[in-house]
């Protein structure tokens, strides 16, 4: 066997090993490269190892992969903090995202002429969109909180409450900021920029709360030992 | 040494280790296995995401740093690492302490706390 051959089939192994890691993993493949990126480094790092210590070559790369462990038993710890990741951008999503959109949408109904002449549900839907935001960003503070402390246990449930609240969240406000826009129309470039803000608020957030949902769901392909 | 029986210890081992000074996630399992004489029987691939949870509850730090002509992540305690380091060997010492107690053979049947009065 020639040393190309013997690389080519070292890099298979480890590849082929993360792959099976990578296809166990719920969530959005951007979620999860940070993690096996650093997995890849320290697989390579221990093949090199054994090879420092005269293993052949292929034989190095079968034993970092038997020392990594199988996917059945390190893709739990991979999953969770995946999820916990995930359930934290999310987070951050819910505690920046929503609330500036209403923020810029209550701004813009400020440029309306005679703003203080609003119709009456308008301030109804106002005052709605301010308590939504005001959940939102509750639930995104606690949630943050939570998986920040060292000392307490997340609870399971938590990135699919996050998921939750993203999702419907998002599809209230940006409902709701549709239409103070539309029922009280502002001359001007600023209603297409909000109705470009309120599409991509309402993606971003959607999105994210969607790629928690799947994170939560925990590796798909582990069989017990 | 058993991966169940590690398990548990394993924040306070990873936060021992990078007592140290700062390690990327391969020199962590490195000296794990040199300072336990190669007796943790742990998988290593469970070194990664713990690091991961220990600098998200703050406990440490990473930064990407070039180690051996590579970018690496690296990893170092935060004042809180040292902190929760210092509340680990405190509780692994009441732990074995309480153990060893109760299994030193010495002492038969007795009652270990009555018979250290």
């Amino acid at each position: 066997m020639t040393a190309a051959h013997r690389a080519d089939r070292c890099a298979e192994h480890i590849t082929a090993h993360l792959a099976a890691l990578e296809a166990a993993l719920p969530g959005p493949a951007r979620g999860k490269r940070a993690l096996l990126d650093e997995a890849r480094d320290g697989l390579d790092d221990a093949a090199a190892a054994h090879r420092d210590a005269g293993v052949d070559p292929v034989e190095a790369e079968r034993r970092a992969v038997l020392d990594f462990g199988a996917v059945a038993d390190v893709a739990p710890a991979f999953a969770e903090e995946i999820a916990m990741a995930q359930t934290r951008r999310t987070s951050r999503v819910l505690c920046v995202m929503l609330p500036a959109l209403v923020l810029v949408a209550h701004g813009l109904l400020l440029l309306a002429p005679a703003p203080w002449q609003q119709p009456h549900d308008q301030l109804v839907l106002a005052g709605h969109l301010a308590g939504v935001v005001a959940l939102t960003v509750l639930t995104g503070v606690a949630a943050l909180a939570l998986t920040s402390r060292p000392v307490s246990r997340v609870p399971d449930r938590l990135p699919a409450v996050v998921s939750t609240v993203a999702v419907l969240a998002g599809l209230a406000l940006s409902g709701g900021v549709a239409a103070l826009l539309f029922d009280r129309p502002v001359s001007g470039p600023a209603p297409a920029a909000l109705a470009v803000l309120t599409v991509v608020g309402l993606a971003t957030t959607s999105w994210s709360g969607l790629a928690c949902r799947r994170t939560a769901a925990g590796p798909t392909v582990v069989t017990p030992r | 040494m058993k991966a169940d029986a590690v398990r548990g210890h394993l924040d306070g081992l990873l936060l021992a280790v990078l007592d140290q000074g700062p390690l990327h996630g391969y020199a962590v399992i490195e000296a794990l296995q040199r300072r336990s004489g190669g007796e943790l029987d742990l998988p290593t691939g469970t070194v990664y995401p713990a690091l991961h949870r220990l600098e998200r509850v703050g406990l440490l730090a990473s930064e990407w740093a070039s180690v051996g002509g590579r970018r690496r992540r690296t990893y170092q305690l935060t004042d809180a690492g040292r902190g929760a380091l210092t509340g680990h060997r405190r509780e692994w010492r009441e732990f074995t302490a309480a153990i060893a107690a109760v299994l030193r053979p010495d002492l038969g049947g007795a009652d270990a706390t009555g018979a250290a009065r």
